[in-house]
Order: structure tokens, then C-alpha cells, then sequence
């Protein structure tokens, strides 16, 4: 047993996971989104997208389409959900701001507003919402549009997350691994 | 120096570098051949489209936009041939048909538009792609989120989302041709009151 050297692999051990999460969070930024790649957990949009399936997310276009496939969020849910658009309605309306400008085009705010469903699901989304919600916010609610997709590849996720003797298994082996190899 | 740790990592590091490498390759050849067929994706023309019946009636519920909102259903035939779509790495095709309106009032505040799904359909197998639907009722009830739908001009349009095995989704229209335009316009009816029986 050599103390430096246990240290060293800690250490580098360390450097996974900051380099993990630095991944992450570029990714975050470039697609400025809080979640860029998320894992479907569920079978609402089959068979496009199955449990354990990764999407990338893309959150600088500024108004959803019809049709697009996208990640939302609502308030005090913690479950992001993977939904298709059915409808989209936008709205001008002239801005809270106080500020007079002369340019009465920068006084105006569109909001968009969204309809969804799941491709699996008989109805739309409306009593997923929660109480008094009937419309998403394109850019309140919208968490990303899914641009790429990979199969199955986050089911680990899925068999680790859900089950907490697999969460013991899985960090156990990672941290003997690493202790007793190199 | 050998060791069984040592060959673990060195196995696992080149089937992870080669499963990234075809990954990527996947993507660009799904987006080069995208851009060779471009011209044929983007030319799927409709071969028939005819709106039969307009259904319209007030509902009033919160899964029918609210209360007291004009819903619309559609009647239509429609048939076109979707099965150039499908290449080696097409999972399935989403088609959906869609009607796209502004608002008439003439002031900026308060303008709006919208864009509802009235139909669509999953289609996972290229034999199943060549759509011939007649007296078809659209799937979906819709409505206007910010008025009543009564003499908006909708403009149709029937839109396809190819998802792949692997790599990024993409999205396309079908072309509607000049004799077929007249078609795909059409004004909202007010709602047909019923006759009160005494």
C-alpha cells in the first residue's frame, strides 16, 4: 500500500467527474439549456422514442414549430417530459417595461404559447399541466427541442437511478476501481 | 507489463472510441444522403386533397381551449406517396396535417396567429406510406387560444418528421400543387345554431 499513490488515483478519480460535469455544463451553455442531454423515462412517445433512449436538446431558437418534439418543465414538478407540439398559438402584446422609447417596435413582446401530447397518449397534455395551466410557455416552461437521438444507451441510467441497491453497486465498483487498479 | 486491468481499459477505451467514430459517421452519411435526396424530399407532391365538411360547435371545457371556445373538426380526403422518405436509417415518419391562420385585426398589440394539428399518423413501415384516405375525420378538436375560430382563413399543410435509428431528426412539407391550392384555403363558419323544438 504506497498512501501517494491512493492519492493520486482519488484524485484522479476527482478529475472524471469535474471533467464529466465541465462537459455538461459547456453544453448547457452552447445549447443554452439547463439539461442538454436528457434520458426518456417513458414509453408516452412510442415508437419514436422508447425508456432508456438519450436526446440532445437545443434551446436558442426562439419559437417552436408545429410538429418539433420538445423536453418542458412544469413548476414544482420535478419530471421533465418528452412531448410533441400540436399547437401553437403567438401573441403580441406591448411590454411591462416603464422605459418610453420612440421605437414602439421594441415595446412589443410576442409570447408564444404551446399545446402538447405524446404520440402514444389518446389525449393532449392539458391535465398534465397541473391546476388552472391549459398552455405551456415557449420560454418558461421549455426546457429544449430535441435535434438528435441515440437508442438505449441511457438505460444504465435508468437501472441506477431507479433502484438504490444498483446506486450502492454502481458507485461501490467505480470506487474500488479505482482505489485498487492502476 | 501485462496485466488483466491493464487490458480491460485498453479494450474498453477502443470499443468506446470506435463506437463514437461510428456514430458520427451514421450522422454524416444520414446527412449527406438528407442532402443528395434533398430535391426529392422537398418535391413529395400532394395528389389529392378535398375538405368535405366543416364541423363547428361551442364547447366548453377546460380540454376544449375554455369555456364557450368554437371548435373545429375537419372532413377531408386526402392521398399522397411518403415512401421516398424512408432511407437504411428511417425508424418511422410522422405525418401530420396542419392549418396555419392570422389574426384579421389590423393594430400590432393584440395581433396573433396560430398553427393546430388536425390530423396525423405514425407510419413505421414503407409499405404502409402511400396515404389514399377518403371522408377521413380530422383526429383532433381544435380552437383558437386568444378568439373564436369563425372566419379566420386557415391554411393547410401536411408536414412529415422522419425519426431515425440513430442521429438527428428531421423535418420537411409536401408540396402542393397550383390545381390542388384552392383546396388547402378555407374560411371558418360561424357555429350552426341548433333549431329550438317547441
Amino acid at each position: 500500500m504506497n498512501l501517494r499513490r491512493e492519492l493520486t488515483n482519488v484524485l484522479n478519480l476527482c478529475f472524471i467527474f469535474t471533467g464529466a460535469f465541465m462537459f455538461w455544463k459547456a453544453l448547457g451553455i452552447v445549447a443554452n439549456t439547463s439539461s442538454p442531454i436528457v434520458v426518456v423515462l417513458s414509453g408516452s412517445m412510442e415508437p419514436a422514442f422508447y425508456r432508456g433512449d438519450v436526446l440532445f436538446l437545443w434551446n436558442r431558437n426562439q419559437y417552436n414549430n408545429v410538429g418539433d418534439i420538445v423536453v418542458y418543465e412544469i413548476e414544482n414538478k420535478q419530471i421533465p417530459i418528452v412531448h410533441r407540439v400540436i399547437n401553437e398559438y403567438k401573441q403580441v402584446s406591448s411590454k411591462n417595461s416603464k422605459s418610453k422609447k420612440k421605437d414602439k417596435s421594441q415595446d412589443l413582446d410576442t409570447t408564444q404559447y404551446l399545446l402538447t401530447k405524446g404520440d402514444n397518449n389518446n389525449g393532449h397534455d392539458v391535465p398534465l399541466y397541473g391546476h388552472g395551466k391549459q398552455y405551456l410557455q415557449k420560454d418558461k416552461d421549455i426546457v429544449g427541442t430535441v435535434k438528435g437521438y441515440l437508442p438505449q444507451v441511457g438505460y444504465i441510467t435508468i437501472w441506477i437511478s431507479e433502484n438504490k441497491n444498483n446506486q450502492l453497486i454502481f458507485y461501490g465498483v467505480l470506487g474500488l476501481a479505482a482505489l485498487l487498479f492502476n | 507489463m501485462f496485466s488483466l486491468n491493464q487490458r480491460f481499459q485498453s479494450v474498453t477505451n477502443t470499443a468506446l472510441t470506435y463506437c463514437v467514430l461510428l456514430i458520427a459517421l451514421v450522422i454524416a452519411l444520414t446527412q449527406l444522403q438528407l442532402s443528395v435526396h434533398n430535391k426529392v424530399y422537398d418535391s413529395i407532391p400532394l395528389s389529392n386533397f378535398h375538405i368535405n365538411n366543416i364541423q363547428t360547435n361551442i364547447r366548453s371545457s377546460r380540454m376544449f381551449g375554455g369555456s364557450n371556445k368554437q371548435n373545429m373538426k375537419l372532413k377531408f380526403d386526402l392521398s399522397t406517396d411518403l415512401s421516398s422518405l424512408w432511407t437504411w436509417n428511417t425508424k418511422q415518419v410522422f405525418v401530420y396535417l396542419t392549418g396555419e391562420y392570422q389574426d384579421s385585426t389590423g393594430s400590432k398589440i393584440g395581433k396573433s396567429t396560430g398553427k393546430v394539428t388536425f390530423w396525423d399518423k405514425i407510419i413505421t413501415q414503407k409499405e404502409d406510406a402511400v396515404l389514399d384516405m377518403e371522408n377521413i375525420v380530422s383526429k383532433y378538436s381544435v380552437w383558437d387560444k386568444n378568439s373564436q375560430l369563425k372566419d379566420k382563413i386557415i391554411n393547410v399543410k401536411l408536414q412529415w418528421n422522419i425519426q431515425p435509428y440513430v442521429g438527428p431528426l428531421n423535418f420537411g412539407e409536401i408540396v402542393v400543387p397550383k390545381e390542388l391550392l384552392p383546396n388547402t384555403v378555407f374560411t371558418v363558419p360561424d357555429v350552426k345554431r341548433k333549431s329550438v323544438k317547441a
